[in-house]
Formats: structure tokens, sequence, C-alpha cells
């Protein structure tokens, strides 16, 4: 399980570390089991490290401004968790609660820090990686400003046989 | 890569330019209609036959679907496919009103009597009727079939849906077909090569040398009308071997040795030549005009010809191409080389609808005006966008076919 999830870390979740790099950050982690129905963080806590899910799924929870606990998804491991508490100080935005038995090994802030500190490359390739995963949402944030602004439409197939239309009649007509 | 592989590839890389979206592509790959059909009868000894007809009508947005019918035991969907798109993009590339389409039967016309063989076109048509027809798909002659076969189709048609000459073309002129269907590739092969040499500026077909790999309608006709030009043919093959000659080959009298002796080889005064070998010579221009795939990237590097004119079908693999495009040797594509064949098919098309005839000097004329127009687009896209031709005809045929589509509404 460590093998492949070591696998998944240095191929999709942070390409930006080698193999060698992954496996370091790893061995300084503590594993955390989670059984099912219970809470891996909360919502509001201060935020310690950072979870590298490992297995199982859990169901992201926020509280809405009425107080109401409103579901925004699921998550599936292998994955990461709580990578923003990992590079700023404040609470979590949201709660992680476990749908079946989780396995995560947590890496403490403090000792990314230290790490970030000492000059070690596994510890500023992750903080790299984590900026690429803190980008795309950004930008998928920045899209769906755009389509709220263009009054909460999103791309249609008719628009898109308009747009042909249209670069057919233009820049392609001879 | 299979035909229709081969056709999407250079489809593909002239949409990937134009920035179409992966589901316009889709769109405009896709076949309309595949059919295909049970073609059993009883045979002359009393056995029982079985064969399989195909038609795949690829596109119909510019109009009815036009395309031939081929008799081989290679034929199946995915050659249909392949080159029923094909017909698509050739027809939009010298913007004739037809869509593409292509078929046939999997059988081995030599093995059957020409009274088998038209039992098996009229049950062929028998099941086939009702999507073809004069405003809906026409079929042509292809490989191994003829003005004959077409005559048949036209009769058994017409036996079911009324006098309609004009569901198929390339009859016979005694039955409704056109004045110079038989040589019309060929002199479009020639009037494309005389635009295609003129706009790089190498001059005229007067006194450049000229080999032609394939000597059937299409090379003996193109042979013919490249003499007439004033060139020189100094390399002719057919599938038994080739002949070449250095100071030029007597073309008139080589129709006559080709006529008599039913191949190239053994005529006087020349030398042999293999068909490989044939294709490295070093010459003004090289035209395969027999088979597909034979320009590869085992030969493509040491092709000598200072420009290729494709007057066969895909006669060269994506993998020379890009190995042509290297070396800058500029490759006349099949889509606009080899379209004088269906032009003249639309002309057989409309005299049949008006029900009237035109002289050769008309279909002559139309011709060469259909294809010096279609070069000119050509030639137009090729330099502001700077690709190469074959990449410029499918922008022009895509842009057509698309325009065509949406206006049609989707």
């Amino acid at each position: 399980m460590a093998e492949d999830f070591l696998e998944v870390l240095c191929t999709t979740l942070c390409p930006t570390l080698s193999r060698a790099q992954g496996g370091a950050l790893l061995a300084a982690t503590e594993p955390v089991g989670v059984p099912a129905g219970e809470v891996a963080f909360r919502e509001g806590e201060v935020g310690k490290g950072l979870f590298f899910f490992v297995a199982g799924h859990v169901e992201i929870v926020q509280q809405r401004r009425d107080g109401a606990a409103q579901s925004v998804g699921v998550v599936k491991a292998p994955s990461l968790l709580g990578e923003i508490s990992l590079i700023m100080d404040g609470p979590h935005t949201a709660t992680a609660r476990a749908l079946s038995h989780c396995e995560f090994r947590f890496l403490a802030k403090e000792q990314f820090r230290r790490r970030i500190d000492a000059g070690d490359m596994a510890a500023h390739r992750l903080a790299l990686g984590i900026a690429a995963v803190i980008a795309r949402r950004l930008l998928r944030l920045n899209e769906t400003l755009l389509d709220m602004a263009a009054g909460g439409k999103v791309p249609a197939p008719v628009e898109e046989l308009d747009r042909l239309k249209q670069k057919l009649f233009s820049e392609w007509s001879f | 890569m299979s035909g229709f592989e081969e056709v999407n590839y250079y489809f593909r890389r002239a949409a990937r330019i134009m920035d179409l979206s992966a589901r316009v592509e889709r769109m405009l790959i896709t076949p309309y209609r595949e059919v295909k059909v049970d073609v059993s009868l009883t045979l002359d000894n009393g056995d029982l036959g079985t064969f399989i007809g195909y038609r795949v009508q690829h596109d119909r947005s510019r109009g009815p679907m036009k395309g031939g019918l081929r008799y081989h035991p290679t034929v199946d969907m995915d050659e249909a496919l392949g080159l029923a798109s094909l017909m698509t993009w050739k027809t939009a590339v010298v913007n004739l009103p037809f869509g593409g389409a292509k078929g046939g039967i999997a059988v081995d016309p030599k093995t059957c009597s020409p009274r088998e063989l038209e039992r098996l076109t009229r049950r062929f048509v028998q099941q086939i009727h009702d999507i073809i027809g004069p405003h809906t798909d026409i079929p042509a002659p292809d490989v191994n079939t003829n003005a004959q076969v077409m005559a048949w189709i036209m009769d058994e048609y017409s036996m079911i849906h009324g006098f309609s000459p004009a569901v198929v073309t390339g009859k016979p002129v005694d039955l409704f077909g056109s004045k110079g269907r038989e040589e019309a590739t060929g002199r479009g092969v020639v009037v494309a090569t005389a635009e295609f040499l003129g706009d790089l500026g190498a001059g005229p077909i007067a006194g450049k040398t000229f080999a032609i790999q394939g000597f059937g309608n299409v090379g003996s006709w193109t042979a013919r009308f490249l003499h007439e030009a004033g060139g020189k043919v100094v390399a002719v093959s057919d599938s038994r071997g080739g002949i070449r000659n250095a100071a030029g080959l007597d073309i008139p009298a080589l129709l006559g040795h080709a006529a008599k002796a039913r191949t190239v080889t053994g005529f006087p005064g020349a030398s042999p030549v293999s068909n490989e070998e044939l294709l490295l010579l070093d010459v003004d221009v090289l035209i395969p005009s027999a088979l597909g795939g034979v320009l590869t990237k085992d030969n493509a590097h040491e092709v000598r010809a200072r420009h290729v004119v494709e007057a066969a079908n895909a006669p060269t693999t994506p993998e020379a191409d890009e190995i042509f495009q290297q070396r800058g040797i500029p490759v006349l594509p099949d889509i606009y080389a080899n379209a004088g064949g269906v032009t003249v098919s639309y002309f057989e098309w409309v005299q049949n609808i008006q029900q009237f005839t035109w002289e050769a000097d008309r279909i002559t004329a139309e011709l060469q005006r259909h294809m010096t127009e279609a070069y000119a687009t050509l030639a137009k896209v090729a330099r502001e966008r700077r690709v190469p031709l074959r990449t410029a005809a499918f922008i022009v045929a895509i842009g057509r076919v698309g325009r065509a589509t949406v206006l049609r509404g989707v």
C-alpha cells in the first residue's frame, strides 16, 4: 500500500518530488488511522499539518452561515488533505469525516518547516507541488467567477457551434 | 494505419491548425450511414454464392453523396469508410455540390462469369436501392467495375424507381454517360500538374521529365496528355514491370503496344525498370497513379524526383509525407490531383438531370476551369497559412463542409 501511495505521490499528486524525496518525506510522517464515521480534522480547528491520504474515502463538510452542515464532496484516497495548513497558519476550512476506515500519513507543520529551514530539497519540492495544487484551484475558481459574471451560464454545445460558425465564416473563409 | 486512420491523420493535422474542438472533429469525421448487406445468388454451376456488399455514406451536408463501387476480395467496412471520407474532402476541394460515399462487394470478379456479375450487381442494387438515388447517393465505377456495371445499376434501380439515369455516373456514352468521362482523371491530373509547376515557378510541362507508376486508365491517359503538352515521359510501369528511356518514350506507340500486349513491358526501344526503381528515378515529376502506400518511410529518403503528383489515392504514407516536407519535395495531394474523375462525374449527373448533352469541348473547358479555380484556392491557403498543399486542401475542404453543416443546422 505504502509503495503504491509513493508511486501516486511522485507521479500524480506531487510530480515535483522524486521517488527518493517522496520516500524521505513519508518516512518523516506518523501513521494515523480514522475509523468510519469519525472525523479526521474539523472545520475551525487550527491546522497542524498535512495529511497524505493513503486509503479510504472521506466526506468534506462545511458549515453554512445558518449553521447547517453542507456536504461539499467526497474525496477518495490517494490524495492530499490539509495542505493549506502547511503553508498558512489558520483554521481548517472544512471538516473531513471518514466514510470508511481511513489511513493517513501525517506530516506535522513544525517538522515540515524545520526541513524547509534546513534547506531540505524534498520539503521545497513538496511546497512547490502544493503551490501547483493551489494554483489549479485558483484557475478553476477564476473560471467559475467568469461563468457567474456571465449570468451563471456554462458553455453549451450550441455556443460551441456558434463559435465554429464564426470561425468558418471569417478566419477560415476563402 | 488503416485507410480511415490515414485520412483522419491528415484531417486532424488541418483541424488542429483551424483550432477545431474535439467534438467538432468527431462530428465531421463520423459517417452519416454504414450499410452492410447480404448479396447471395445462385452461381452458374448451381452452387450458392454468398457475398457481402458495403456502402458507407460519409457526409451529405453539401449535396448527394458520391463515390465509387469496387468489386474486390479485400473490400470491407473500414476500407469503404476511409475512402468515403476521402470522397467528402475531395468533392469539397474541387467545390462540387456533393458529399462523400464509397462501397463495393467483397468478391473476386475474375472468378465470376459475366452473367454472375450482372446478377450480383442487380442483387446488390435490390439490397441498397432505398439508400441510393439521384439526390441521395450516386455510385460510380471503381476498382473492377466499369461502364457496363453502371448500366446494370441504372437499369435495376430504374425498374424499382422509374427512369433514373442520374442514379449512377460512369455509364456508357450510349446510355446517358458523358463524353470525356473515360479520360477525365488523367486530364485532370495534367491540368493540376500544370497549375502546380507554374505556381512553384518550375515552368510549363513542356520539356519536363516524368515517371508514371501505373499504366491503367489514369496512368495511360496522364501519359498521353503529358506527351501532348510537350512533356517527356521517361518511365512507366504496370503490375508486370516497367520500362524507361531517358530520351522520352514514344507514348502514342506505347499506347498501341500496351493495348495489344496488355502490358507496357517488352516495348521496343526501352530498357526495363522495376516498379520500385521507377519511384527513385531522377525526374522532374514523379506520378504514382496505381497503388496506395507505395511511397513510404523506407524509400522516401531515396526519391530523387523534384515534385510528386498523387494521381493514385493515398500513394504516400503519412511518414513519407513528413520526409518529403523535410526534404523540400512538394507533393500535390490526391484529394485534388485526381479529382478530375469525380468532376466529370458531376458533369454527367448534371447532363442527366438536365436531360441535355454536352459536347466534349465543353467538358474539357469546364474541367479545366474547376481544376484551375480549385488550385488557386489551395495555393492561396498554402501561402497565407504557410502549410503544405495537402494541409491546405484539407483546410479548404473542412471549411466548406463545416460551413454547410452549421448553415443547415445541427
